[in-house]
């Protein structure tokens, strides 16, 4: 099982939007996948149509084990599965916090499911925290959605530098433009100038578009309901790319 | 709890019927209709259909569908070059990887194909989210011609983590009248072409009780290992894959030691003219099997050996592989043949006329139960006194014998195996098991390593070919010496647990009186 985590410091950079289609596209190529929503405010679960069962919470979470093989719900869609949030998830960090080996308690309890998958997605809440921790240490690699704005390119050199202090690997890091609108200039300068700085910068760059806003509407990635689409073949090649990163071969399963 | 529950139908005006009663109970929506043909593959003996996955042949995909948990894979064979038979036909990706994982070195072979027209329809919750599909299914099984069925079926298709919604649908459709069907599309279709899915098994199945009289029981028996052997014949003949033969010559081999059982119950005379028979028939397929085993282990010789030697085992198996040809031709030409036939059909006389001329003595009419304890005691007693005598100095020969002796504890084990509590009488075979495959490996290392030998024989090693199989096959020698002294300095400890007095008081609990 390769683990992709989507993560941001900062919030509305598209995470969600990105886990959501990347996830349906590995499971339309009959990867067997996974998305974990670790985000309180559940818009991944929101657009799979999904509910968490009522007595499901962030501790019974924690514990991982049968309560996650019982909270795995199975999306609309083949090979696909979603692994739902509640409300209560924005006290993760103290249920993280009460468990032994904290920063490594998600990536001990998904273990116990990576035979059941080709592929762990994970839509982080924004933020740093114990959560984000936890992911660092759980995630294979950590793909990062990027405004090209200043403020957003100032969080992401933020992030590197928690990475260096903290000794986190940061060759796990990889960023990609997201929410482009290539009509600004300051859009378009500021991704030359990341993209001349060498990191690991993805290529495809995701643009703005209001079919992918429409994803809230529609409750259903855009790969799905508009494959067609613009915003939908950005997503294929986005996926094209982090397939071939991590290390899977063509449309086999 | 992710399998899907068909429901069978009573003919094709049946289906408006229960679809009309199903949507004033229930939100069906999507309706969709979808022509299919599928053209279900397994091995010989269905150890996919026993593990619970369907193989199957879409279009120009191979499917491999877990029916445990939904997820499937698929192979594109237009990329692949067409239908293998083999997992080692594959090139190495992950469906390859899980193919083996259950079937192994056996073939695939084409089992039942079906052309379905589906009707699907989706369960949604009041999110608009599907909670569980229905699939109503025409379904055509067999090839064109006379023996062509059909069959309408209703499938309810769980999805995960909706197992409520998934009760309440079945029973629904249960309430509407309508009989859960057992197993899935492949054991249906299967059932409807007048066959039955997972009907073959090498092990010996026979269910006896405990009164009957032994001479019936043994009959029973050696009629049973009779049919495995006829069944395997025809995939021996035509060279399917390497299991007919194994599992006929096992066949063999135990009906070599059920004969050793008949004393004072069928005449001597019957006992040795079939041991030399069946003696002859397995002796005939050794050098077949042996061959068998050494193609079957080109890739794990690769990986023994480093890469500079490697390229040594090319000519040594081209050898191997041209032996191997003649051996089968000429083992084929043996089942083939009128001699063969012969021995076989008398056998079948023997077995199916019990009051022949010569037939049965008193101990024909002694319950059974007291023939399978008195022998297995004994065997048991045998091996324990075989055992209790290796030590560092014993020969090759002598682990040799108790090996020999273990295999004839295990059959008559096998034999008798349903008159005993299942619990116990497993647990007996699982620590045999153990030191069985402790012996097996030994053997075995010590054969491979003798075959080698024979081989650098025929080698030249004026040339460099021969020089490169010599040094190749040395270096398998050498790593298959280590092996099996590893494997000898496990014995002690497997046959401390075999004649453990936890062993022994099961021994004893199982086997003693009569």
């Amino acid at each position: 099982m390769i683990t992709l985590a989507l993560y941001s410091m900062k919030g509305g950079v598209g995470k969600t939007a990105a886990a959501v289609n990347l996830a349906h596209l590995a499971s339309a190529e009959t990867y067997r996948t996974l998305i974990c929503d670790l985000d309180p405010q559940g818009a991944s679960s929101y657009y799979f149509r999904i509910k968490a069962a009522r007595n499901f919470n962030s501790s019974k979470f924690v514990k991982g084990g049968r309560f996650i093989d019982e909270n795995i719900k199975g999306t609309d869609y083949p090979n696909l599965d979603l692994l739902p949030s509640k409300l209560s998830y924005r006290n993760l960090d103290l249920a993280l916090d009460e468990m032994k080996n904290s920063k490594f308690r998600l990536r001990t309890i998904f273990r116990e499911i990576e035979h059941e998958y080709d592929y762990l997605i994970l839509d982080c809440p924004p933020g740093i925290s114990l959560v984000s921790e936890n992911v660092f240490n759980a995630a294979d690699y950590i793909l990062v959605p990027l405004i090209p704005t200043t403020l957003s390119v100032m969080t992401y050199e933020k992030l590197l530098e928690f990475f260096t202090k903290k000794e986190y690997d940061a060759g796990k890091l990889y960023a990609f433009f997201s929410m482009v609108e290539s009509k600004k200039s300051l859009h378009r300068e500021m991704m030359e100038k990341i993209e001349s700085d060498g990191r690991n910068i993805l290529r495809t760059r995701i643009p703005y578009r209001s079919d992918i806003e429409r994803m809230g509407v529609y409750r259903e990635p855009v790969t799905a309901f508009l494959p067609q689409s613009d915003s939908a073949r950005f997503y294929a090649g986005l996926w094209e790319e982090i397939r071939g990163i991590t290390g899977k071969g063509g449309t086999e399963g | 709890m992710d399998n899907s529950q068909y429901f069978v139908l009573e003919g094709e005006g049946a289906r408006d019927d229960v679809l009309g009663r199903l949507k004033k109970v229930l939100p069906l929506t999507g309706e969709r209709k979808a022509a299919k043909k599928q053209l279900f593959l397994d091995t010989y003996d269905h150890r996919l259909y026993k593990k619970g996955f369907l193989l199957t042949n879409e279009d120009s995909r191979l499917i491999l569908r877990d029916t445990g948990d939904g997820t499937s894979l698929s192979l594109d064979l237009h990329a692949e070059g067409g239908m293998p038979r083999f997992c080692r036909d594959l090139p190495e990706c992950p469906f390859r990887d899980n193919l083996r994982s259950l079937i192994d070195v056996r073939a695939l072979l084409p089992v039942v194909g079906v052309e379905s027209r589906v009707t699907h329809l989706n369960l949604e919750n009041e999110d608009g989210k599907t909670v569980a599909h229905i699939n109503f299914e025409d379904v055509e099984v067999g090839d064109d011609g006379a023996d062509k069925k059909v069959i309408h079926l209703l499938e309810a298709v769980p999805v995960r983590g909706y197992v409520e919604e998934f009760e309440k649908l079945t029973r629904y459709i249960s309430d509407l009248g309508l009989a859960p069907a057992e197993g899935n599309i492949f054991s249906i279709a299967l059932g409807a072409a007048g066959k039955k899915a997972g009907d073959y098994t090498s092990k010996v199945s026979v269910v006896l009780d405990t009164g009957m009289p032994s001479g019936e029981a043994l009959k029973i028996i050696l009629g049973s290992l009779l049919e495995t052997m006829r069944k395997n014949e025809d995939g021996i003949m035509k060279d399917i894959d390497t299991e007919f033969l194994h599992d006929f010559r096992v066949a063999v081999r135990r009906t070599r030691s059920a004969l050793t059982l008949i004393k004072g119950i069928f005449p001597e005379s019957v006992k040795e003219k079939f041991k030399a028979e069946f003696a002859g028939i397995g002796r005939k397929s050794n050098e077949l099997r042996d061959l068998d085993i050494y193609l079957l282990r080109r890739e794990e010789y690769t990986e023994m050996l480093p890469p500079a030697l490697r390229a040594g085992l090319d000519p040594l198996f081209e050898i191997i592989a041209r032996e191997r040809e003649e051996a089968h031709r000429e083992f084929a030409l043996e089942l083939a043949s009128d001699s063969y036939r012969r021995s076989i059909d008398t056998w079948e006389k023997f077995l199916n006329e019990p009051d022949a001329p010569g037939g049965a003595l008193p101990g024909a009419d002694a319950p059974v139960i007291g023939l399978a304890k008195l022998r297995i005691r004994k065997r048991y007693k045998k091996a324990l006194k075989l055992g209790k005598s290796i030590d560092g100095s014993s020969s090759d020969r002598d682990l040799h014998t108790l090996r020999i002796e273990c295999k004839k504890l295990r059959y008559y084990l096998e034999f008798f195996e349903s008159l005993f509590p299942a619990g116990e009488i497993r647990e007996v075979i699982r620590h045999l098991k153990q030191l069985q495959d402790n012996l097996g490996d030994y053997n075995d290392m010590h054969m491979q390593q003798e075959r080698l030998k024979g081989y650098i024989s025929k080698m030249n090693a004026s040339e460099n070919e021969g020089r490169d199989s010599i040094a190749a096959a040395g270096g398998l020698i050498s790593e298959l010496y280590m092996k099996q002294k590893e494997i000898r300095s496990e014995f002690h400890d497997r046959f401390e647990e075999f004649s453990s007095d936890e062993m022994k008081g099961l021994f004893d609990n199982l086997f003693s009186g009569n």
